[in-house]
């Protein structure tokens, strides 16, 4: 009996898991066949990025028609589209001529950096946000609390470019605490050996500008979760047994209000994708962010194509880990 | 009361900009002056006075804060009434037009966009209308359907009320305080989106945005200028919101 | 007792003396000669795999290739053409042939000797699968005879060895040979040179190539076991260099300042791009003292003075940047000239200054540019403004610009074309088929002129058809060439980066000579042969 019901509910969790998944795929398509629509009626084409130079021979309308069929251009859309799909369903996302490399080259280089920040950003964003959040709300009244209250409210007014410009110029121009830019330092790159002290040294002042950034709305939401908790019986019990401070954070509202924060997790994911594009840019970060405005404006359909379907494919999966770890928390109570 | 108050006033500073044509930052030769009596935020690359630049933007911000607050509020209180009522089929077709606009970062949508068109000033307030809607209409929409299980509306639609009639006494005036956040709400991400469009170069650069002026800034870093060009606007686009921050309903809560 | 002399200790010390002053003499040669790194800071530091065909389309990804591909010969920095894989060359009296004798010593980086058959391949190929930077199309054919190559073209150029052979990398056969589609051929094959380094380690993600030398380069030994180019923004390298870990850096004339204080030597040059005003003389330009009117009406000083910091020279009204103003008209700025031209030709003023057209109707303008011309567009966007035009001004980035000049979708246009290097570009710019050219065909005597400077083959002819051509240029101004930029470069003092005049090969602006930078002692004293 108990070997059923195991099998019977780690079927189900399967099943939860992939639902996500399978409910956006839909979703997924239509935003592919949107984008690569769109991307068709931008101004100008591929070969026209491609034989434009400021020191080159000129070009006829001859090559500009030879180019255009080379690149396979001149076919209707529906049919590029089909031989765009079919390359990614065998693995081959298409070659980038800006690059001059395939997609999944290309991406498989900046992918890393941007997940690396993503990843780190989620979680330390929940935490800068809610453990202030909790810890004010259990006590609202007191000056503190509001002060805090105010500071976040502050932040709040921040965009997040905004954020990482001011890290950028206090921290790292002025006082000069750390790299003004890129991934890894010079002695990195001509060594050849990266170290995670470096990594972690460059990536410290964008992964502080994202959780800065994503904190606020874990804030509000532990502060209002924290004074819903204050009001159940066995939190005033715990009181009048004289728990307080840190105790009472970590082992009542913490372990309480947790089911409703990481359920929160995944729906800020599109909003931490976003708000990493700037923050790359701002730090000269060496992420997919510059690629995709690099891609955008010399019209490298194959390019683009491939960072939409990995950003959607990313908040699918991401979307459906997150529903699986916070199942696996709820039902271990 | 005294934000609104103040909210008002710079409505009115903006109106008067905007009628009277009044800062116009000239081009000068003092490049990148600090501070003076003559330039009180100091000069930017050309020479401009970087306080006219400042208010220069303001009209077009408030108008981009007004139009993509009330816009998407607008479109999506219409279609979740329409959804509310008219069945499952319509409902269904819109969630998963709205799980479309979900699955993406809204700045993915709108890089690409503002590349085909160079958007001015009304068509960034259309792009960010469209990207805004589906959030507006899910919370809407979910608001609309435990109102329309309410007692009141059960009596009434006991008493034979049609669904025009439910909506408009019964469902819409209920909803006054949610449509007023969503609307603050709206306005503050309209106010960072445009201008996070504008510090990536997307944007028209003749269209005054204080995006564009923190650009100006970012590109300074490395001088000591970039501590006057980016006190102004920082500090008006943070008093902006933290101003549409107070008007919101909870917060007035908090305040009474 | 009598010491013994102290002749033998002087001797032994004067002898370590001389052993100690040799050596020092010899490290401080080697260490000239054998430098462990040179270090280059690039802004944008990807420029895609160091091939022919690979790179990406602008100067430094042209320049970074010219140091694993050889061509047959090279200007130095004293604009002089010297030998490289061909150690003497001659033009037949018509121009139409011209011979080029290998010597035979260089070798590809894979070891594989290079030879004659290479070079034929080089030009075959290259027609058939056409390289942007070089144009070919004029070759007819070549002959090969032991170390002798012939090249005969279909029409006489006297400047084929400058614009061609001073240009083309030559790719291996062995290699090249098998490759359908060279742009898309990125195995590590593809960057076997026969250059004075080899690509060791490309990050495309970082910006950043690390190239070893090449030992048995035909010259000598270069002078840096590596070079390394890496990304770093501006303020970044500033400090960099500072701290001696970057040896030289192209910037821009904003941090100019900043370089300076740091301590490195500031290199400049006209970069002989100028921006360029280009009229839509097809519409509502089309009349010439329209143009004549709005050239009096900008204030090129302004110009200069406001966005480029006064860091840019007032560009020569014509095709050349280099030669005085004889014979031309320099359109000073002059707002009653302005003003009585543009009546002239047909527009009125109303009461407030602002202008209409023949229709009563305000005059409304489309200017467009490239977003790197931000600060240049609204300087003259606010002069053009004040003196009474209604300006719309869109900033377009590279593909949707030449779209719009093709497609004539604009009243002015902000270009920035070289104009240096190929002289033959004086005639594609401006009569089509360039991209973003002039187009400009109403003046039948300029057609004439340009089509005959093709075929002309004695100097002072040339120079005086060229001249007569500009004239009628400016005189038409189907385009007024407004500023010429200065381009800027910092090093640390010792470097050896220096400017070409007139620009490497085709004309880039670019202190990254591989001959000044790498020279080895042998190179030096090489005689060179003038046709």
């Amino acid at each position: 009996m108990r070997g059923e019901t195991a099998q019977t509910s780690a079927r189900a969790t399967a099943l939860r898991c992939l639902r996500p998944v399978l409910d956006n795929l839909p979703a997924l398509a239509t935003l592919l066949i949107c984008s690569f629509l769109l991307l068709h009626s931008l101004p100008g084409s591929q070969a026209d990025a491609l034989l434009t130079s400021d020191l080159g021979v000129a070009v006829t309308a001859e090559d500009h028609t030879r180019l255009q069929a080379r690149l396979g251009l001149d076919r209707p859309l529906w049919q590029q589209f089909g031989s765009w799909l079919g390359g990614v369903l065998r693995g081959d996302l298409g070659y980038s001529r800006l690059y001059a490399a395939p997609v999944a080259q290309v991406l498989a280089d900046t992918l890393p950096w941007t997940l690396g920040l993503v990843l780190v950003a989620l979680p330390l964003s929940l935490l800068t946000g809610a453990l202030p959040g909790l810890l004010a709300g259990m006590a609202p009244q007191t000056g503190g609390a509001k002060y805090l209250f105010a500071l976040v409210t502050l932040l709040s007014s921040l965009p997040g470019f905004v954020i990482a410009l001011l890290l950028l110029s206090l921290f790292g121009f002025t006082l000069g605490w750390f790299p003004t830019g890129g991934g890894i330092s010079l002695e990195a790159r001509l060594s050849g050996q990266v170290t995670l002290a470096d990594l972690i040294y460059h990536a410290l002042l964008p992964l502080l500008a994202l959780s800065l950034h994503g904190s606020v709305r874990y804030f509000y939401l532990a502060w209002g979760l924290a004074q819903q908790i204050s009001r159940r019986p066995f939190i005033r019990y715990a009181r009048h047994r004289g728990i307080r401070g840190a105790g009472l954070l970590w082992r009542w509202y913490l372990p309480n209000a947790m089911p409703e924060l990481l359920s929160r997790l995944s729906s800020s994911l599109p909003g931490i994708l976003g708000a990493t594009l700037f923050v790359e840019v701002v730090f000269s970060y060496p992420g997919a962010g510059a690629l995709m405005l690099d891609a955008i404006n010399n019209r490298d359909y194959p390019l683009l194509q491939g960072c939409l379907l990995l950003t959607g494919g990313i908040v699918l999966l991401g979307n459906s880990l997150l529903d699986l770890i916070t199942t696996i928390l709820t039902d271990r109570g | 009361m005294v934000a609104r108050s103040l909210l008002l006033l710079i409505c009115l500073l903006a109106l008067f900009c905007w009628y009277s044509d009044w800062p116009q930052p000239q081009m000068s030769s003092q490049l990148l002056h600090p501070p003076s009596s003559d330039h009180w935020l100091g000069t930017d690359a050309l020479g401009q006075d970087l306080l006219a630049r400042l208010l220069q933007a303001l009209p077009g911000t408030l108008a981009t804060a007004l139009a993509c607050g009330l816009l998407p509020l607008l479109a999506g209180l219409l279609l979740a009434s329409l959804s509310a009522l008219a069945g499952n089929r319509l409902d269904r077709i819109l969630l998963k037009l709205t799980d479309i606009f979900m699955i993406m970062p809204a700045i993915l949508p709108l890089m690409i966009l503002a590349a085909l068109l160079e958007p001015g000033l009304g068509t960034v307030i259309i792009l960010i209308s469209i990207l805004s809607w589906p959030d507006d209409f899910r919370v809407l929409r979910a608001a609309i359907r435990r109102q329309l299980f309410s007692d009141a509306v059960l009596t009434a639609r006991g008493f034979g009320a049609g669904p025009a009639y439910l909506l408009r006494w019964h469902v819409w005036p209920v909803l006054r305080p949610l449509l007023e956040a969503l609307f603050l709400q709206n306005a503050r991400r309209s106010v960072m989106l445009s201008a996070g469009l504008a510090f990536l170069g997307l944007t028209d650069p003749r269209m005054a945005n204080w995006g564009t002026l923190l650009l100006d800034a970012q590109q300074q870093i490395h001088h000591a200028a970039f501590w006057w060009m980016l006190p102004g606007p920082l500090l008006a686009m943070t008093t902006l919101i933290l101003l549409l921050n107070s008007l919101s309903p909870e917060e007035r809560k908090h305040q009474a | 007792m009598r010491y013994e002399t102290p002749l033998p200790l002087v001797k032994i010390g004067l002898r370590l003396c001389m052993y100690l002053l040799l050596t020092l003499g010899l490290t401080a040669s080697l260490a000239r000669a054998d430098e462990p790194r040179l270090v280059i800071a690039d802004a944008q530091g990807d420029w895609g795999p160091l091939a022919p065909w690979l790179h990406r389309a602008r100067g430094p990804g042209y320049v970074y290739t010219s140091f694993v591909f050889d061509t047959l010969v090279w200007k130095d920095t004293q604009r002089k053409i010297r030998p490289l894989l061909a150690r003497e060359w001659s033009s037949d009296a018509d121009w139409r042939c011209h011979h080029f004798t290998l010597h035979g010593r260089a070798r590809w980086h894979d070891g594989q000797p290079l030879t004659t058959a290479d070079v034929a391949f080089t030009f075959e190929y290259m027609q058939q699968h056409p390289y942007r930077f070089v144009d070919l199309s004029r070759v007819q054919e070549v002959h090969t005879q032991g170390n002798r190559i012939s090249i005969c073209l279909q029409q006489p150029d006297r400047l084929f060895v400058q614009r061609v052979a001073a240009s083309l990398p030559i790719i291996p056969q062995h290699i090249y040979a098998q490759v359908a589609d060279p742009a898309r051929f990125t195995a590590p094959e593809a960057l076997i040179g026969s250059g004075p380094y080899r690509v060791a380690d490309y990050n495309r993600a970082q910006g950043f190539y690390r190239l070893v030398r090449n030992e048995h380069w035909h010259p000598g030994q270069p002078r840096y076991r590596e070079v390394v180019i890496t990304r770093l923004a501006p303020q970044a390298a500033a400090v960099a260099m500072a701290r001696n870990e970057v040896d030289v850096m192209s910037i821009s004339h904003e941090y100019v300042d900043l370089f300076r204080n740091s301590g490195a030597e500031i290199l400049q040059t006209p970069s002989n791009h100028p921006y360029r005003l280009l009229f839509n003389h097809q519409q509502a330009f089309a009349s010439i003292r329209l143009r004549q009117g709005l050239a009096h009406a900008i204030d090129r000083a302004q110009l200069i003075q406001l966005a480029f910091n006064g860091h840019a020279l007032a560009a020569r009204p014509a095709y050349r940047q280099q030669g005085g103003l004889a014979g031309l008209n320099a359109y000073p700025s002059d707002l009653e000239q302005a003003t009585a031209l543009l009546t002239a030709g047909g527009w009125q003023q109303d009461a407030d200054g602002r202008w209409l057209d023949a229709g009563g109707n305000p005059v409304e303008l489309r200017l467009i540019a490239a977003p790197g011309a931000e600060r240049l567009v609204q300087v003259l966007a606010r002069q053009l403004t004040d003196f009474g035009l209604t300006l719309s001004v869109r900033l377009l980035q590279d593909v949707p610009l030449t779209r719009a000049v093709q497609q004539q979708q604009f009243d002015l246009a902000l270009l920035s074309q070289s104009h240096q290097g190929d002289p033959d570009r004086f005639r594609t710019l401006l009569t089509g088929r360039h991209a973003r050219g002039d187009q400009y065909l109403a003046n039948t005597r300029l057609l004439e002129l340009l089509e005959q400077l093709r075929y002309q083959t004695d100097p002072k002819q040339r120079e005086h058809t060229l001249l007569q051509a500009e004239r009628l240029y400016n005189a038409d101004l189907p385009s007024l060439p407004l500023v010429n930029p200065l381009n800027f470069a910092a090093q640390k003092p010792g470097t050896g980066a220096a400017f070409t005049p007139q620009g490497i090969a085709m004309g880039i602006p670019l202190p990254l000579n591989k001959l000044a930078l790498f020279a080895p002692e042998t190179a030096a004293t090489e005689a060179q042969k003038a046709p």
